[in-house]
């Protein structure tokens, strides 16, 4: 007989999650009194209360928050744009394959600190090392997308007599627009580290600025309190953009 | 005058290489010729190399030795294992993805030979396995080939959809006087559809039995009552049985 799977089988994660909430708060408020390898519930929210207070957290993730999400979308933008044509340049010049590669040879710290000293601490500087990130980012799971896709594809490309041209913008250009909203959480989290990261060596604005004042402070249990929010935030980020990129691929639905 | 066959292949071999340098015969000294208005179906056993046959027929594979010859230029479709509908688009747009614009008229035409009038806007994930055969098949014939090469297409259809499918392919070779290369592990799949079969044993791939079936009947289950399918069945079975030492193949019967 077929039944519904229980709320519990259906939501593993988010059961796990908060079974372990449940038992770490339970552990360290009530049982573990004296003994804490990790800061209490009831210390990260005064500690959280105190940063929030003493500490510039909500001009620090604004910043934070508008300079990735302005990026990726203004990223996302451009290659719903320009994909196609990127498609064309590639299939016509796959040498181009190699451009997304150069994270791998010169280190990303290298152009943090680059656009750092070009740009003298401000958003522009880090707007503009965003948006090349993600350029780079999206431009390789395109060319990705494009070298992996379905043999059976290219077999009715060349089977059906295809046009070139036709074969990129009705079946190439597609199929690789759907990797791409595939990889739109993924590739967020990986902004927000580098966004994290670059605030954190310029010491210019946003959530970077404000974990380096916290390192300096040695204020362990704010900075564990911070980290529990940008985990919370980067958790919902994820589910919407991962909510978006599945409605839009209407035909899975 | 004698009409010249649709493709001959000539001695064909193939060889396989793999990382190691290592040469494999997949082909071995292959001759047949393909005749307009036919349906030719191809028995082999398990990974025999039919599908490195069913490609070079359809000119997507160059052989490695002996000659091929095309007369039809790129009036040949084929029709992979798996049907390679694009899951972004919709029955008419899948189609006419070869095209500039839709046909909407030649569309619902060939989409109501193959059983899916009604189902233009349906995208393929929506629907069954059946159903994309059936699409792939449909898209196949829209561009008026001369030969259709079927690799193993129909193998993972329930039986209910299998003889469905083989009546209206039978059909839809009459309506569009085209011929087929079927490609199959079926034995019951070759004898209900082709007016010749020809079967190929393993290590390597070479011809063993070459024979015309004739049946009058065009309903398939009229037809696997018949006594006469039955021998021939036999006779099928009878050629492996006394190639290679007895040892029987493993088919579909």
């Amino acid at each position: 007989m077929n039944q519904e799977p229980r709320a519990i089988f259906k939501y593993p994660v988010a059961t796990t999650l908060l079974t372990i909430v449940l038992l770490y708060t339970v552990f360290t408020e009530l049982m573990l009194t004296g003994f804490y390898p990790l800061p209490k519930p009831s210390v990260l929210y005064t500690s959280f209360c105190d940063v929030y207070n003493n500490y510039p957290l909500k001009e620090g993730f604004l910043d934070t928050f508008l300079l990735t999400t302005v990026a990726l979308t203004f990223v996302y933008l451009f290659y719903k744009i320009f994909g196609l044509w990127l498609s064309y340049i590639y299939i016509h010049l796959p040498a181009i394959k190699h451009l997304s590669n150069f994270y791998k040879y010169i280190p990303i710290v290298f152009f943090a600190g680059l656009f750092i000293i070009l740009f003298d601490y401000n958003y522009y500087g880090e707007f503009l090392f965003l948006v090349m990130f993600l350029i780079v980012q999206l431009g390789g799971v395109l060319i990705k997308s494009i070298e992996n896709m379905q043999q059976g594809y290219f077999e009715a490309y060349k089977s059906l007599n295809m046009d070139q041209n036709l074969f990129v913008k009705k079946v190439l250009w597609k199929g690789s627009l759907v990797e791409i909203k595939k990889s739109l959480p993924k590739v967020y989290h990986k902004l927000i580290l580098v966004a994290i990261g670059y605030e954190y060596l310029g010491l210019s604005v946003g959530m970077g600025k404000i974990i380096k004042l916290l390192i300096d402070l040695q204020d362990y249990y704010g900075l564990f309190s911070v980290m529990i929010v940008m985990g919370i935030y980067m958790f919902v980020i994820d589910r919407l953009l991962d909510f978006y990129s599945y409605r839009t691929r209407f035909w899975e639905l | 005058m004698k009409l010249s066959g649709l493709i001959e292949l000539e001695n064909v071999s193939y060889h396989h290489e793999n990382d190691l340098g290592e040469s494999k015969i997949i082909l071995d000294d292959i001759s047949l010729r393909i005749e307009a208005n036919t349906i030719v179906s191809v028995i082999a056993p398990k990974d025999a190399g039919l599908s490195s046959l069913m490609k070079i027929c359809a000119n997507l594979m160059e052989p490695s030795s002996g000659n091929y010859k095309n007369h039809i230029n790129k009036e040949i479709i084929f029709l992979p294992t798996e049907p390679s509908t694009f899951p972004w688009l919709n029955v008419l747009d899948n189609m006419n993805v070869m095209f500039k614009e839709n046909n909407e008229y030649l569309t619902r035409e060939v989409l109501n030979q193959v059983g899916l009038d009604g189902y233009e806007d349906q995208f393929p994930l929506e629907s069954s396995y059946s159903f994309r055969v059936r699409l792939a098949l449909a898209r196949s014939i829209i561009t008026n080939p001369k030969l259709i090469v079927v690799d193993e297409s129909f193998k993972y259809l329930v039986d209910e959809d299998r003889f469905d499918i083989y009546e209206k392919l039978k059909a839809l070779q009459k309506i569009h006087n085209c011929s087929f290369l079927i490609g199959t592990r079926n034995l019951s799949e070759a004898l209900l559809l082709s007016n010749r079969i020809i079967l190929l044993a393993k290590d390597p791939c070479s011809i063993i039995d070459d024979f015309e079936v004739n049946f009058t009947q065009d309903s398939c289950v009229e037809l696997v009552n018949n006594e006469d399918f039955l021998q021939k069945r036999n006779r099928i079975i009878d050629s492996y049985r006394y190639y290679k030492n007895h040892q029987m193949y493993r088919f579909t019967i």
